[in-house]
């Protein structure tokens, strides 16, 4: 799998981030990055607490990076919640957080094999 | 040239990398998890940042806290924000401009908009420290970046600072124009930077003034003469551009204002203008050394405790050997330092505007002594005094030798006026008339120096002189220069086909006399005959000449 596949196999937009990054040596390099990345983790930990204006904050720093590295699916399903979020009313809708999990495992998941084959 | 820096603010790395990628090949980055982490870093003060990068949502300190910090601190120059959260709301970004941000990107990053973006908010915010003519530093922006890098480097001896001037830059303006200036004032601000001096700054600091940190292995004079003298066009003329330049070597740690001092000191000691128009600064000059910053915050004291005193330099008339007048000089006697030359401190002064004070201080202090002298009835001569071209614009002056003239018409017999060509300038704009009401009231004007600037004939053309000066260097060339004695002679008919008389200043050997005297020449002053005496021996060498019958009358 090169780093293109990946990029099909968890619903990014290789192109897009191609065409902003320039080199592929560079999508790579901060795709890779993102497993350390604590946005999800924090989005996850202000759901729990139940802080709305926390959760829509940190719904947008999760799109914010997902933006960047092209990880479109994954940016889609932060974008939803954020906009749920955005009028800051009503705490997270439990299936958009679900959607925002989902990707978020199929990426993870996608990049945990693409670096296990890399050995 | 050293790059400029920019301060990310992100809590996520990935963020902060990728805007790093786009950005370091022509920026200094340096990052920062959250605002309280930002605040530290600027709060240490060794960096100088020219831009921020900010997100709103992070940890610890948000985004909008930080802005509200930042603009408590009052930053000069201020630092402007670029917001790049992902919030890009319309409320979050209000509230982020109402906090002083100027502009946001939104994710994903689009490397040619950051680009674009991070440069014009860096070049919109430069005016505080940028010359907006060259794009170089301007003197703020050197001294804090400059400073700031002499301070944090442990071994400063690597360094050199450098002043440049450019020479006859007023006739270059004057022959060009203002833009025609303007465009070798570009032309030497780009020679500077991209010389393989390699700078590590550069600044215009006014005028024709330009200076350079730089490494002092890449000082090499040999590659910088052959860059010295280049031709330029401009509108159809063609116009040769030379440089000067003083250099100063870092020793120690010093304020870099010092060194900047010492290289443009190191100017007043070059010695041959073409063949070495550079000169290093050594101890020696440390001697001389006048701050002019210390000048001008000493002045106002110095002045009134009298350290300023009027000398006189007396004239004589050539065909008689009789003193005919006197001019008078002004000479600052310091407690600590001794004499100190008036080409230290007369610059500093008229950089500062305090030089009317003093041409002032001296026209009333000449004024009160020829007034007391001839009431005690001493013989007197007329005495001339220097006017700036500072002076045309210090209106209550110029009212006070008006009202003088008008009300005291013998006083335009006893006090006479010399003005150089630097005046030109000042009198082309508009202020001519002041020329020519002194002429109306009776004033007698001289044209001093006359033979060392482009505008001295221009001076004779559109004004009146009853007394033209010829400079001492021209004097000094005459046994010199097998030219000079023929352009001296041409110099003395033409004023007295302009109904001028001829004063030739710096007279020191008889030879010089007796050509002079052949040569029609008025009036001599020079150590030949006397140099300039303090009041009170200026005072006795009236009445020894007196006595013997040696004073013109007037």
């Amino acid at each position: 799998m090169d780093i293109k596949e990946l990029y099909s196999k968890i619903g990014g937009n290789f192109e897009d981030v191609l065409g902003r990054l320039m080199k592929e040596a560079f999508v790579e390099k901060f795709a890779l990055m993102y497993p350390k990345d604590t946005s999800y983790e924090t989005l996850m930990a202000a759901i729990e607490k139940g802080d709305i204006n926390e959760q829509f904050r940190e719904a947008h720093s999760l799109k914010g990076v997902a933006a960047n590295l092209g990880f479109e699916e994954l940016r889609k399903a932060a974008s939803k919640l954020t906009e749920q979020l955005r009028p800051q009313t009503a705490p997270a809708d439990a299936a958009l957080v679900e959607a925002v999990k989902a990707a978020q495992q199929k990426t993870i998941a996608g990049l945990a094999e693409y670096q296990a084959q890399q050995k | 040239m050293v790059k400029k820096e920019i301060l990310i603010v992100d809590d996520s790395e990935i963020n902060r990398s990728m805007l790093r990628l786009m950005l370091e090949e022509e920026y200094d980055i340096t990052e920062a998890e959250n605002g309280a982490e930002a605040m530290a870093i600027i709060e240490k003060d060794d960096h100088i940042f020219r831009l921020i990068l900010l997100d709103l949502v992070m940890p610890v300190m948000d985004g909008f806290q930080f802005l509200q910090e930042l603009g408590n601190h009052k930053l000069d120059p201020e630092i402007p924000v670029i917001i790049i959260s992902g919030d890009s709301s319309e409320e979050s970004l209000d509230k982020a401009y109402g906090l002083g941000a100027v502009d946001f990107f939104t994710k994903p990053f689009n490397p040619s908009i950051v680009s674009h973006r991070v440069q014009n908010v860096i070049n919109l915010y430069s005016h505080s420290y940028r010359d907006m003519l060259t794009g170089c530093y301007n003197r703020n922006g050197f001294i804090q970046i400059a400073e700031k890098f002499i301070q944090k480097e442990e071994d400063v001896t690597k360094y050199s600072m450098m002043f440049f001037d450019i020479k006859n830059f007023k006739a270059i303006n004057s022959i060009m124009g203002n833009s025609g200036g303007d465009y070798v004032l570009k032309f030497i601000s780009n020679g500077i930077q991209k010389s393989n001096l390699n700078p590590l700054f550069v600044a215009r600091l006014e005028a024709d003034h330009f200076v350079c940190l730089a490494e002092k292995g890449l000082v090499n004079y040999t590659s910088m003469m052959e860059e010295n003298g280049s031709l330029l066009e401009f509108n159809g003329h063609t116009l040769q551009v030379r440089f000067r330049a003083g250099v100063a070597h870092l020793d120690i740690k010093r304020p870099v204002v010092e060194f900047m001092d010492r290289a443009k000191l190191a100017l007043n000691y070059i010695e041959d203008e073409y063949l070495k128009p550079y000169a290093e600064f050594d101890g020696k000059m440390a001697q001389n050394y006048v701050n002019a910053a210390v000048v001008t915050s000493e002045f106002e004291t110095s002045l009134d405790n009298g350290e300023f005193q009027v000398y006189y330099q007396p004239v004589m008339e050539t065909s008689t050997g009789k003193v005919a007048s006197a001019e008078a000089l002004v000479r600052w006697i310091h407690p600590d330092r001794g004499l100190i030359r008036p080409d230290l401190f007369i610059p500093a002064l008229e950089k500062d505007g305090y030089i009317s004070r003093l041409d002032l201080f001296v026209d009333m202090k000449v004024n009160s002594v020829i007034k007391k002298w001839k009431a005690d009835g001493l013989p007197v001569v007329p005495i001339s005094v220097n006017l700036s071209w500072m002076d045309f614009y210090d209106a209550d002056m110029i009212q006070l030798i008006k009202d003088r003239l008008e009300n005291d018409p013998n006083s335009s017999k006893d006090i006479r006026y010399e003005i150089t060509e630097s005046s030109y300038a000042a009198l082309k704009e508009n202020r001519s008339i002041i020329l020519r009401e002194m002429r109306r009231l009776g004033a007698q004007l001289l044209m001093d120096d006359f033979g060392t600037g482009y505008s001295s004939l221009g001076m004779l053309m559109h004004y009146q002189f009853n007394i033209l000066k010829i400079d001492m260097s021209i004097v000094r060339q005459l046994e010199v220069n097998a030219e000079v004695p023929h352009i001296v002679e041409l110099i003395i008919n033409m004023s007295h086909h302009l109904k001028m008389k001829v004063v030739a200043e710096g007279v020191e050997t008889e030879s010089q006399l007796n050509f002079l005297k052949n040569a029609g020449c008025d009036y001599i002053q020079g150590y030949y005959f006397s140099k300039p005496l303090p009041e009170e021996e200026f005072k006795a060498f009236l009445a020894k000449h007196l006595a013997e019958d040696k004073i013109l009358t007037y």
